[in-house]
């Protein structure tokens, strides 16, 4: 039997019974100790006893599930590389979903300056009110044409339309090239001067942006309003320019109001109506 | 290890862990400050622990941490048995087999208490007792044999007791 020196004589038994209990005994020593628990009572109690020491698992000795909740480490949000850059292109693709949004948003903006403006605005004065009546649409006819600005330019090129160049235009008022001032509109070919003319002519102008077939507002008013209405509506371009150009074509009295500015221009073609020139060429 | 397995190693051997160090140290609270210590400390160390050999890690930091503070309690404190209420006993705590099991590792030392406890509730061998408390595994052997034999004297006091 394997005694180690440390185990004292008289504790021969306890050790073979814990041996037992270990089943560290070779068969032959288990039948010899075996045989001493029946054949003796004091071998026998004391097996009984050594076999109580024996720690027995109860099962109710665990964590609470609060507590091995503590020690759990819940799973971040972001395990990955990938999945951070993920997250990152879908948001890039929101932003720029966002913004090119915006930019079509802006590029379709329309500006109506006056086509629903056939009632009386608040800020026009009575003879204009009045003038509208004596004319009538029928008192010209426009034809507005519109050509690219230049041949490298984009037609579709969007609009500067933004709300820091209004500000920016404020603080840099309209440039009417010099020369032109449409309240001193000489008809001078035909024999027409502001006398013999004296109420505002009515003219239709429309400014195509971008792309033509699309936005765009008109200006339908007697050409001191037009002029008002383009300082206003117009500082909303970038850059803009207003200009007119006097036409001769036979005995109609044409001129064209052009207008330009990044991006976009427009040429508004003004006729007067030869019925309504009669009178006023006899005069 | 990964986070997984670490979660895993949680749920299979949290409790045997809290056992182990409850039963040693007799204290709910620094047997679970202690657990939390040792989790946190495999956490930090994850990377250089399989989840196979996790059980024996915890223990072996478990068992040196618990050491650790029993070392500081004892230069903080000459604790006297008989104020410390959890080894307190009374006439009803020796009804049952759990009762008296408990009581009869408080007869223990630190080292027979941890040898037993990691022998009969954690069934490991001398071998990886050893490796936990840093002993042969002979020395194992007798420390074992020791506590096993206080406790069978203890029960036959008791015995002759009621």
């Amino acid at each position: 039997m394997n005694t180690p020196t440390e185990i004292f004589p008289e504790e021969e038994k306890d050790w073979m019974l814990f041996q037992l209990l270990e089943g560290e005994l070779s068969p032959e020593e288990e039948a010899l100790v075996r045989e001493k628990i029946l054949t003796h009572p004091d071998w026998e109690r004391a097996w009984e006893q050594m076999k109580n020491t024996r720690l027995v698992d109860f099962g109710d000795d665990g964590l609470s599930a609060d507590q091995k909740r503590l020690l759990i480490r819940p799973f971040p949000l972001w395990t990955s590389v990938w999945q951070k850059w993920s997250v990152a292109a879908v948001l890039f693709l929101i932003a720029g979903g966002i913004w090119w949004s915006a930019q079509r948003e802006a590029n379709q903006l329309v500006t109506e300056i006056s086509k629903t403006e056939k009632k009386p605005s608040p800020d026009s004065t009575p003879s204009d009110r009045e003038e509208d009546t004596l004319f009538g649409e029928s008192a010209v006819t426009e034809k507005v044409f519109v050509k690219p600005r230049s041949t490298t330019r984009k037609t579709d090129q969007a609009p500067q339309i933004k709300k820091d160049i209004d500000v920016q235009l404020v603080q840099e008022p309209l440039h009417i090239i010099p020369g032109v001032n449409l309240e001193d509109v000489q008809f001078s070919p035909f024999g027409m001067k502001p006398a013999v003319l004296p109420s505002p002519l009515m003219v239709k102008l429309i400014i195509r942006y971008g792309q033509p077939t699309e936005n765009r507002f008109s200006i339908k008013k007697n050409i001191a309003h037009v002029q008002q209405k383009i300082n206003t509506e117009i500082q909303a371009f970038s850059s803009p320019r207003v200009q007119l150009k006097r036409k001769n074509e036979g005995r109609k009295p044409v001129f064209e109001l052009a207008f330009n500015s990044a991006g976009y221009e427009a040429v508004a073609r003004i006729e007067i109506k030869q019925e309504l020139l009669k009178p006023l060429n006899n005069k | 290890m990964t986070h997984s397995e670490y979660n895993q190693v949680v749920q299979q051997y949290s409790d045997h862990l809290y056992r182990f160090l409850r039963k040693s140290l007799k204290d709910e609270d620094v047997a679970l400050d202690l657990v939390q210590d040792t989790f946190e400390t495999l956490w930090l160390n994850r990377d250089q622990v399989n989840k196979e050999s996790a059980k024996s890690w915890l223990f072996k930091v478990g068992y040196r941490r618990m050491i650790d503070y029993i070392r500081k309690q004892k230069n903080q404190v000459q604790l006297d048995a008989g104020e410390v209420r959890s080894m307190s006993v009374s006439g009803e705590n020796y009804r049952g087999l759990k009762s008296l099991i408990d009581k009869a590792l408080t007869q223990l030392n630190e080292t027979q208490r941890t040898t037993i406890l990691l022998r009969d509730y954690e069934g490991y061998d001398y071998r990886s007792i050893g490796e936990i408390m840093g002993m042969s595994e002979s020395s194992v052997k007798i420390t074992l044999f020791r506590a096993r034999q206080k406790i069978k004297n203890y029960i036959g006091t008791l015995d002759k007791v009621l």
